[in-house]
């Protein structure tokens, strides 16, 4: 679960649990004071039908019965009963409703002085009056309608509010805390893109002094300074690439004076052949490292348009001299957008070193001194497929193609470094191309580029 | 008469290589180790040929170039250096080299060039070649192409295309003779890229015009006419 979410369950599920016990809480309060006034204003009406009683000469019960009906603290279904001494029952209200009492009720009255308690709807309450003269029992009844309707009103408003509100909650919840970790988000975004090509990715800071811009602002340091050891690592790379060419170009003037000469034997000179050989070698590694290290998206933007076609001529030309009898079958396949597509934005003389050293491959490892180079449109996509026959490379092989120093099975017997595929992709890379390798039929090689145009 | 090549170059033993190789070859070499002792010696016309490495003590080679293309425009320029950046290929164009080879480099290539460029000072321009059809003209030797006084740009491939069948005069070329004639023996194609590049060429010249002047003869190639 993601900190996002878990931060809006929690508060939503602890606004959800307080909400529900105050309003418990409230209601259960509520409760308690309905009935305790409602206790009360039986109270008051049994003390004052005692005292109608006590001021009524005669036990004149209808005029007592009268008053009491037109009293205003008549209560709703209400009932009154009086008992003296011996338990008998010496006056009952006008009300029809029933009553359930029982002996022991009063004697219960008799050891506490008053009870008060529930009578399916009706509260039941009793007193024992001891007065000089004589003692009274009172039981009371009535339904406090009034404070139940209250009571009631106040249940549906409090589920309604809680209903109501926790669901406001948890949506509020949900969204303040997805408002307030977007930052968080955007720089995860961020820090997935960055890779070797963007290493100048920073993230933006605003002036209030969070914990997120402060680990962005962490963040950003960070990558000052590991873009600083990469370019010094580039630098190094460069540096190192070209110093040793001055050195290196001594040895071939050198050995190709040497070799020159007249009066050298045969054997000797067989000798300065293999080392020139291997001084080339080195030539073409420390000019590869060198094009790797200076790749940059920055440095070599696309300005210019060229046409590809004439990129791979260029790229065939150059490679006839150092593999004379190597032919290509070069085809083209007719579309409506073939001249558009051939057009490209970009550095022509990295996108022919990238055609080149396909190219390069091809021969290398072809069986029979020829390549395809078929170029064709498909859908928004330029491909230059180039095939040779030859050994192929197994899946797993595949997968490291383009990894630097990478060499295959197939690779036995062949100079080269492993640098070149490398290059080829960080080019195209850099022009939004790509490359796929493939075994298309058995012992066939096939590269495509596709350019999207 | 002896060619005479001058030489700036501060590494010894390579200086002293490239004039072993040049002398052998028959040249007179001039060996300089540092920029500015050369520029306080040069004269212009004294040499048929200047090599210069960017990356010397006292004056840089690039600046060498600037001070001597000042004096004298005419002797070809090479520039040696370790710098293999398209940048510093630019900058020593600018600055009037006319050709760059970057270290290390085989002497079979420097001489190459240095013989191209001789041959190139020798040689004077040729007389500007035109080839006009209607209201297009070509003008060969600067590969330029214009349509009722409007350049059309053209790849190298498309202009030697267009080349081929102007030179026919007229005559129908087969695919085949054009395939040979775009490409060299390393490159073999089929006949379905030769109607492709006749289509880009077509799009260019024909397409904004009524008269059409590149034609098809089904079955067998094309011809280049004002009319059918």
């Amino acid at each position: 679960m993601t900190l996002k979410n878990r931060i809006s369950l929690l508060v939503s599920l602890l606004f959800t649990a307080l909400f529900g016990l105050a309003s418990a809480f409230i209601f259960i309060l509520y409760s308690n004071f309905r009935k305790q006034e409602f206790n009360d204003r039986l109270e008051i009406k049994a003390l004052s039908t005692i005292k109608l009683l006590a001021s009524v000469k005669n036990e004149d019960y209808k005029i007592m019965r009268l008053i009491d009906k037109n009293s205003i603290n008549q209560l709703y279904d209400e009932k009154t009963l009086i008992f003296d001494a011996d338990f008998n029952l010496i006056y009952s209200s006008i009300d029809d409703s029933k009553i359930n009492w029982s002996v022991a009720d009063l004697k219960f009255l008799k050891k506490n002085k008053t009870f008060f308690k529930k009578q399916g709807n009706n509260e039941f309450y009793g007193v024992f009056f001891d007065t000089n003269a004589k003692d009274y029992y009172v039981l009371i009844t009535a339904n406090d309608s009034y404070g139940k309707r209250k009571l009631v009103y106040l249940e549906y408003i409090l589920i309604i509010s809680y209903v109501l509100f926790t669901a406001l909650c948890w949506i509020l919840t949900s969204f303040t805390v997805k408002k307030v970790m977007q930052p968080l988000g955007s720089f995860h975004q961020k820090i997935k893109n960055i890779n070797e090509n963007n290493l100048d990715t920073r993230i933006q800071v605003k002036s209030n002094k969070n914990e997120i811009d402060l680990i962005a602002n962490e963040f950003n340091f960070m990558m000052d300074r590991i873009e600083l050891s990469y370019q010094k690592q580039k630098e190094f790379t460069a540096h190192a690439s070209h110093e040793l060419r001055t050195p290196l170009s001594r040895i071939t003037s050198q050995i190709e004076n040497k070799i020159a000469q007249k009066e050298i034997d045969s054997e000797s000179k067989t000798f300065l052949n293999t080392i020139l050989t291997d001084v080339n070698q080195l030539t073409e590694l420390i000019n590869s490292l060198l094009i790797l290290s200076k790749l940059d998206n920055k440095k070599y933007e696309n300005k210019e348009t060229y046409r590809l076609d004439e990129i791979l001529f260029t790229a065939i030309e150059k490679l006839n001299k150092t593999f004379p009898d190597f032919v290509i079958l070069f085809e083209m396949e007719e579309n409506e957008k073939l001249d558009t597509a051939l057009e490209i934005r970009g550095n022509r003389k990295l996108l022919e070193i990238a055609i080149s050293n396909i190219l390069k491959n091809a021969c290398v490892y072809s069986d029979n001194k020829q390549a395809k180079v078929k170029i064709s449109c498909e859908g928004q996509n330029l491909i230059i497929a180039v095939s040779n026959t030859g050994k192929t490379l197994d899946e797993k092989e595949q997968k490291s193609l383009f990894q630097p120093f990478m060499r295959g099975e197939n690779a036995n017997g062949t100079v080269g470094f492993g640098l070149g595929l490398r290059i080829v992709q960080r080019i195209l890379t850099l022009h939004k191309a790509k490359i796929v390798y493939s075994v298309p039929n058995e012992n066939t090689n096939l590269f495509q580029l596709l350019f999207h145009f | 008469m002896l060619m005479k090549i001058l030489i700036l170059e501060d590494d010894f033993t390579l200086s002293k290589e490239i004039v072993t190789f040049f002398t052998s070859k028959s040249f007179e070499c001039t060996p300089y180790y540092d920029g500015s002792l050369l520029l306080k010696k040069y004269k212009a016309n004294d040499y048929d040929l200047i090599i210069l490495d960017i990356n010397v003590p006292g004056l840089n080679g690039i600046e060498v170039c600037k001070a001597i293309r000042e004096l004298d425009k005419k002797t070809p320029i090479i520039m040696l250096t370790a710098f293999s950046e398209i940048e510093d290929k630019l900058t020593s164009f600018e600055y009037g080299a006319d050709d760059y080879l970057v270290k290390p480099f085989h002497f079979e290539e420097l001489f190459a060039r240095v013989s191209s460029l001789l041959r190139r000072k020798e040689i004077p321009q040729q007389v500007k070649e035109k080839n006009s059809i209607q209201d297009l003209e070509i003008f060969e030797t600067e590969m330029k192409v214009f349509r009722s006084g409007v350049e059309i740009k053209l790849t190298p491939k498309e202009f030697k295309l267009l080349l081929t069948l102007a030179n026919a005069n007229g005559k129908v070329l087969s695919k085949q003779f054009i395939a040979d004639k775009l490409w060299d023996y390393h490159i073999e194609t089929n006949q379905n890229t030769i109607e492709v590049y006749i289509n880009f060429l077509r799009k260019k010249i024909d397409k904004d015009h009524p008269v059409k002047l590149i034609h098809t003869k089904i079955g067998y190639g094309y011809y280049l006419k004002d009319s059918e």
